[in-house]
């Protein structure tokens, strides 16, 4: 009898929480529809990068600019250069600005500001710093471009405010986008097991490999020539440079896309060899074939 | 190489050596997969702990003053058959949401992030007396009830718990052994063979919640959070807003009413 009541009841328990699950998986539907929209929203908008260590810096520069500017524009705030880069990277197309301290651990602010000048030059920079003196940065090479501003430390919100606008404003005026070079299309005759496996590493490389064409407008002559050796369970071995393109930027990131792509797929039965050295080919249009 | 030991072995005793290395192996990948499995279910639980504690309770507002709209409508127009059954569908939605966002109030949300200490016991554990480790019905409920109780406590972090519920096993007469060779390799060979049909019901289970509605909208907010995003508050603060705008309509209807 009791046995009975038992079941009964653990019975009207697992159904209550059954109903309750899918009560909440209706809400959590549509949460992450909203959250959906809120990304497509992002898509659309204009993205200002903060980059400072200090995180107390970055919160009042990220409120102060959700303060004064218009709802188009988004602020994403980045611990390091190295981090900001990697936001760059991902949302190239949507940088309206970049806002970097000097001094920070890793790359600092006028390198990460070097770098943008050298492969997105139409994007505008504020570097700010405390210990750097206003004629100090007038020397450095990066001031000689133009959309390249400083700020003194300790910040002043008015010309903070008043300096991002201006760079915003005339980004505004003088943004072109030149079309992307046309990309070359080499189909390769592909029959032989490691020709096989060739192509498929190089889709797996591909894959990882985290560049930007529209860097190397025009560019065509670059070509860094990279060499891997991988073990028959697929693990790569090694990773050296035949020849280097002489772009840092093309040859740091064909080699992080290798070492990301590590373990490649065991290398085909068919070869019978203790390691397959391969050498691939990276230019401004990817891998060539 | 030591001949004589291997001429001293009994072919079974050979396969039975054979057999115990390959479980020993499999038991170990079992209790990592268990493992895995019970810390992405623990995380995905508290996410939507605080998903609906952020989100979910001002969605559960926004229904409860949508169904308050509709009801009021359907006071002003008695007779509309199709307006009462919207204040209808309205009301029950708003009970519903606000039954889903209740008991997520009372947990405590915090984000898992469990010990190396506490993930090494819950490995053992779940070698030593996982269910389908088990070699008879009575053994596997025995092991079940453990099981059941040794999630509870991982996700809980409850370390002691977890020692208990390992030494309270070690005690009973379910974990020894025995009974000669030949039932013993019968023994290892049925464990292995059910350690691998749960291997793959486990990638089964990962790949459902990895498919889950739940689990897409985590990846995308840690995703936002690396780059100093919060997209739950976003998602509340835009749920304000729709809530004043519903307030205001309410209102309206409400001084509507007055004036007719």
């Amino acid at each position: 009898m009791s046995d009975e009541h038992d079941i009964e009841k653990s019975e009207l328990i697992l159904s209550n929480i059954r109903s309750l699950a899918i009560k909440r998986s209706g809400l959590v539907k549509r949460g992450l529809e909203g959250i959906q929209k809120l990304e497509s929203k992002f898509d659309a908008l204009q993205i200002i990068i903060i980059a400072d260590d200090d995180p107390t810096m970055r919160e009042v520069l990220g409120e102060l600019c959700s303060k004064f500017l218009p709802d188009k524009y988004q602020v994403l705030s980045a611990g390091s250069a190295e981090e900001a880069i990697e936001f760059f990277l991902k949302h190239e197309h949507q940088i309206a600005a970049v806002v970097t301290n000097h001094i920070m651990p890793g790359i600092t602010g006028a390198e990460f500001i070097e770098w943008i000048q050298e492969f997105f030059p139409h994007i505008p920079t504020v570097l700010n710093s405390g210990y750097l003196k206003q004629e100090e940065f007038s020397n450095l090479s990066i001031a000689k471009k133009p959309d390249c501003r400083f700020i003194k430390k300790p910040i002043h919100f008015d010309e903070f405010q008043k300096i991002l606008i201006e760079v915003i404003e005339k980004k505004k005026l003088d943004n072109s986008w030149p079309d992307e070079g046309s990309s070359k299309t080499i189909k390769p005759k592909v029959s032989k097991p490691i020709d096989l496996y060739k192509s498929e590493i190089a889709r797996q490389i591909t894959e990882k490999w985290v560049f930007s064409q529209q860097v190397f407008r025009g560019r065509t002559d670059l070509e860094a020539v990279l060499v891997i050796k991988i073990l028959p369970n697929g693990e790569i071995r090694n990773i050296w440079f035949e020849k280097k393109s002489g772009n840092s930027y093309l040859d740091e990131s064909a080699f992080k896309a290798v070492k990301k792509s590590n373990p490649l797929p065991p290398l085909p039965k068919e070869f019978r060899r203790p390691f397959y050295n391969v050498g691939l080919v990276f230019t401004p249009y990817g891998l060539k074939k | 190489m030591n001949t004589e030991l291997i001429k001293n072995q009994t072919p079974e005793e050979q396969e039975l050596k054979k057999k115990l290395s390959e479980f020993a192996e499999i038991q170990n990948e079992l209790a990592q997969r268990e493992l895995d499995l019970a810390t992405l279910r623990a995380e995905l639980h508290l996410f939507e702990v605080r998903y609906l504690r952020t989100v979910g309770v001002k969605l559960a507002e926004l229904d409860e003053l949508k169904a308050q709209i509709a009801e009021a409508l359907a006071r002003q127009k008695p007779h509309d058959q199709k307006i009462q059954e919207q204040a209808e569908l309205a009301r029950t939605q708003a009970q519903e949401s606000a039954e889903a966002t209740g008991s997520a109030q009372d947990t405590k949300e915090e984000k898992f992030k469990p010990s190396e200490s506490l993930k090494k016991l819950y490995r053992e554990v779940a070698k030593r007396l996982h269910p389908d480790l088990a070699v008879d019905e009575k053994e596997r409920l025995q092991r079940q009830k453990l099981m059941a109780e040794a999630n509870r406590a991982y996700e809980e972090g409850d370390e002691a718990k977890l020692r208990s519920i390992l030494s309270e096993w070690e005690n009973s007469p379910e974990s020894v052994k025995g009974e000669g060779i030949a039932t013993e390799l019968i023994r290892v060979i049925r464990k292995i063979a059910q350690a691998k049909k749960r291997l793959h019901a486990i990638e089964i289970e990962f790949a459902k919640l990895e498919e889950s509605d739940l689990y897409k909208m985590k990846v995308k907010t840690e995703k936002a959070e690396d780059e100093g995003r919060d997209l739950l508050s976003e998602l509340a603060s835009q749920l304000e807003n729709d809530m004043t705008i519903a307030k205001k309509r309410l209102a309206e209807i409400a001084r509507g009413k007055m004036q007719t």
